[in-house]
């Protein structure tokens, strides 16, 4: 009974000192589905359903994680088929995972490196991506809202400089 | 009368104790002598979450994984096996050598040692992973990777445990850890490149465990790995961890005058 005590009292401990880490981690370790990690962990959790979205072509929700004002305007299979250089529909997304998440000293921007591997299912290839996902949010209260419609914009040069 | 001389012979005979059960007691006995010294355990435990952050230092700056941080991660694994063990035989010889005449098996002693150490090991490799992926997410299937530095943790404890059977002092065994750690750098591909490898450098790379943990890491982060490549490194690491134990039950065999 005693060394049963024991074991739980450990159990309890071990798990209370794991989650104090998965929150300090900013939900680097995994939370459970539990609500840890802090603004990172938020961060983490919307780059998991965003790549969820697209692995399950579910476009029109993944456009949801940007702001309202511009949500009809993301155009997210163009964007894949510049990032990926194919078609979504000739694209499997293997597989995805948050490699780093940064928020800057102001606490209102973020930004993700995401891994994703997908297979070229025109050339039968596997290979790995990098993705960097940006967000911003207008204060610490408000929610966080991908930044990728900018990726969408034609790059123009700047009026009275030379390209 | 004629009963003494067989008495006598039963006596001077070791008493016959079972190797599983001699390996039980040895194990709680040594298990509860680490905990005896606490400072000295926390202390080993601590040096893996600490290597863990300084290599969130050095690849945060990149942001991402390299093979090169998977080269570190098992090379510390290894290191951790080494220091862990190499003090663990030749600090108790006199005792080791006093037990041997009353039927201390040699195997069930270097079992009991193996045993602990792992599990220190185990704790280790786990606090040195979660301390990485704190900030960096490694590419590849966490659990693989974390068995391939227990692989590595195993055959630097295997490693130690021989080096401590030679030595005659707790210092010199210390002393001979680089010997073991710096070949493992040195034959490897972040030397010079693989291609320039000759015969023996390639053959010398093959018997070093952390080629073969590396090997699991990159296997794991590979978009196609290869299933061979992958189960034979992942046979090798026991397969030699527990060799040299064997290695160590032989170097224990002759007895040494204390």
């Amino acid at each position: 009974m005693k060394n049963f005590a024991y074991l739980l009292l450990f159990l309890i401990l071990a798990a209370g000192v794991y989650a104090g880490g998965a929150h300090l981690s900013g939900g680097a370790w995994p939370t459970f589905g539990l609500p840890l990690g802090g603004a990172m962990g938020e961060l983490r959790q919307m780059c998991q359903s965003y790549w969820e979205d697209i692995q399950f072509k579910d476009f029109k929700h993944a456009a949801q994680y940007h702001d309202p004002s511009v949500q009809d305007s993301v155009d997210i299979p163009y964007l894949l088929e510049r990032i990926f250089l194919q078609k979504p529909e000739f694209l499997d997304l293997m597989e995805y995972e948050v490699v780093f998440v940064d928020i800057d000293s102001s606490g209102l921007r973020g930004r993700a490196r995401t891994r994703v591997r997908v297979k070229d299912l025109v050339k039968e290839k596997i290979r790995d991506q990098e993705v960097m996902l940006y967000f911003k949010r207008k204060s610490s209260s408000d929610p966080w809202y991908m930044d990728l419609e900018t990726s969408l914009r034609a790059i123009e040069g700047e009026e009275g400089k030379k390209h | 009368m004629s009963e003494v001389p067989a008495k006598t012979a039963e006596r001077s005979r070791p008493p016959e104790r079972p190797v599983l059960r001699q390996v039980d007691v040895l194990t709680r006995r040594y298990w509860a002598c680490t905990l005896g010294d606490p400072v000295t355990l926390l202390l080993l435990l601590a040096q893996a979450p600490f290597i863990g952050y300084l290599c969130t230092l050095v690849w945060g700056s990149i942001e991402k994984d390299t093979p090169s941080l998977y080269f570190v991660l098992c090379l510390s694994s290894v290191w951790f096996g080494c220091i862990n063990a190499c003090r663990e035989v030749v600090k108790e010889r006199a005792i080791l050598e006093r037990e041997r005449f009353f039927g201390l098996s040699l195997g069930a002693y270097v079992q009991s040692k193996g045993r602990v150490l792992a599990g220190i090991g185990a704790v280790q490799v786990l606090m040195l992973l979660m301390a990485v992926e704190w900030k960096i997410a490694l590419n590849g299937n966490f659990w693989l990777q974390l068995v391939a530095l227990w692989g590595a943790s195993l055959c630097g404890t295997g490693l130690g445990l021989l080096v401590s059977a030679f030595s005659k002092s707790q210092e010199r065994a210390v002393g001979a850890i680089p010997l073991l750690i710096l070949p493992q750098i040195l034959f490897s591909e972040f030397s010079i490149p693989k291609e320039s490898f000759s015969d023996t450098v390639q053959w010398a790379e093959r018997a070093m465990p952390v080629h073969w943990a590396f090997e699991i890491f990159q296997q794991a982060a590979s978009t196609e790995p290869e299933g061979w490549t992958l189960l034979g490194a992942l046979c090798v690491l026991p397969l030699y961890a527990s060799g040299l134990g064997l290695l160590t039950v032989a170097a224990l065999l002759p007895r040494r005058e204390l």
